[in-house]
């Protein structure tokens, strides 16, 4: 039996989510609150989500690879460096191979293709929420 | 970008589609054109970055893109708006996303640009002296046309 999202909520967690899209950061907003979750942050680049992150600390951090100024795993690395936990989840319509496993060598705990099915992204959200991770989608 | 790129890039590109505008897309006759026949009424322009010149062109009239846009963000609209355009440009975003990737796969080296909606002017200008492969794509949404130009050396080789 498919998952919905809603079935099987995690408790509530705050979310930065980083692309240059307002489409896709509204997209992917509505999978969060679905979820219980709350937007605390939205970046239109990387350069803004290395900021928006060192600010907000959110527990889950949602990244686009192709941004402007600076890209999703340049961005992601900087996190990093910042903090080691961070838990950051790539959401890019780049989904080849080489790309998804620089993301997951750099640290992403996972990698979501573009387009997505809202109750995949959610469960994958969820299973990274909770400390799961190292897959791609 | 090579001829032999285009099989890969249109089935993605058909995929993506069908995905996101969740209807059956057929695809029309592939034809070589020259650069005043890629723009639409809405015209999103995404470049390759590794290659000079080179790029993917996704263009529809005004009726396909409010279609799309109801599509994709399931709710009705009367008019097109600047989130609109938006959300088109994350469409063509996914689909020259999901065709580089395929490419990449099968061992080229492509990076995408963030893609930009451009007026009619520009994208003349953009790809002024190029071949442009033009692939129409027929939905129930409307017709979209999708244009890979051809402006690289045609030397790009595999990397592994």
């Amino acid at each position: 039996m498919e998952q919905s999202p809603v079935d099987n909520e995690v408790s509530a967690f705050r979310c930065l989510v980083a692309d240059d899209s307002e489409f896709a950061r509204k997209n992917i907003g509505k999978i969060i609150a679905s979820l219980g979750g709350t937007i605390i942050g939205e970046a239109n680049n990387g350069d803004e989500a290395v900021i928006l992150y060192d600010t907000l600390r959110p527990d889950l951090v949602l990244m686009d690879v192709t941004m402007p100024e600076l890209d999703g795993v340049s961005a992601l690395r900087m996190i990093l460096a910042m903090d080691e936990a961070a838990k950051v989840i790539i959401v890019s319509a780049m989904g080849h191979k080489e790309m998804i496993w620089k993301a997951l060598c750099v640290g992403a705990k996972h990698y979501i293709t573009k387009p997505y099915a809202p109750d995949y992204a959610g469960m994958i959200i969820q299973s990274v929420i909770r400390g799961n991770s190292g897959r791609a989608a | 970008m090579r001829f032999d790129f285009i099989e890969p890039f249109v089935l993605s590109t058909m995929g993506v589609l069908d995905k996101v505008v969740r209807c059956a897309v057929t695809q029309g006759t592939i034809s070589l054109v020259n650069d005043k026949a890629v723009a639409g009424d809405i015209t999103i322009i995404i470049h390759l970055e590794n290659y000079p010149r080179s790029g993917i062109i996704v263009s529809m009239d005004n009726t396909t893109a409010l279609n799309i846009c109801r599509t994709m963000n399931s709710e009705s609209l009367d008019t097109l708006s600047p989130f609109s355009g938006d959300t088109l440009a994350e469409l063509a975003n996914m689909i020259a996303g999901n065709a580089v990737s395929a490419l990449n796969d099968l061992g080229f080296t492509f990076k995408v640009s963030p893609p930009y909606l451009a007026s009619a002017a520009c994208i003349v200008q953009e790809v002024s002296g190029s071949e442009i492969l033009q692939v129409p794509l027929y939905t129930t949404c409307g017709e979209i046309t999708v244009n890979a130009i051809l402006g690289g050396n045609g030397n790009e080789d595999r990397q592994h």
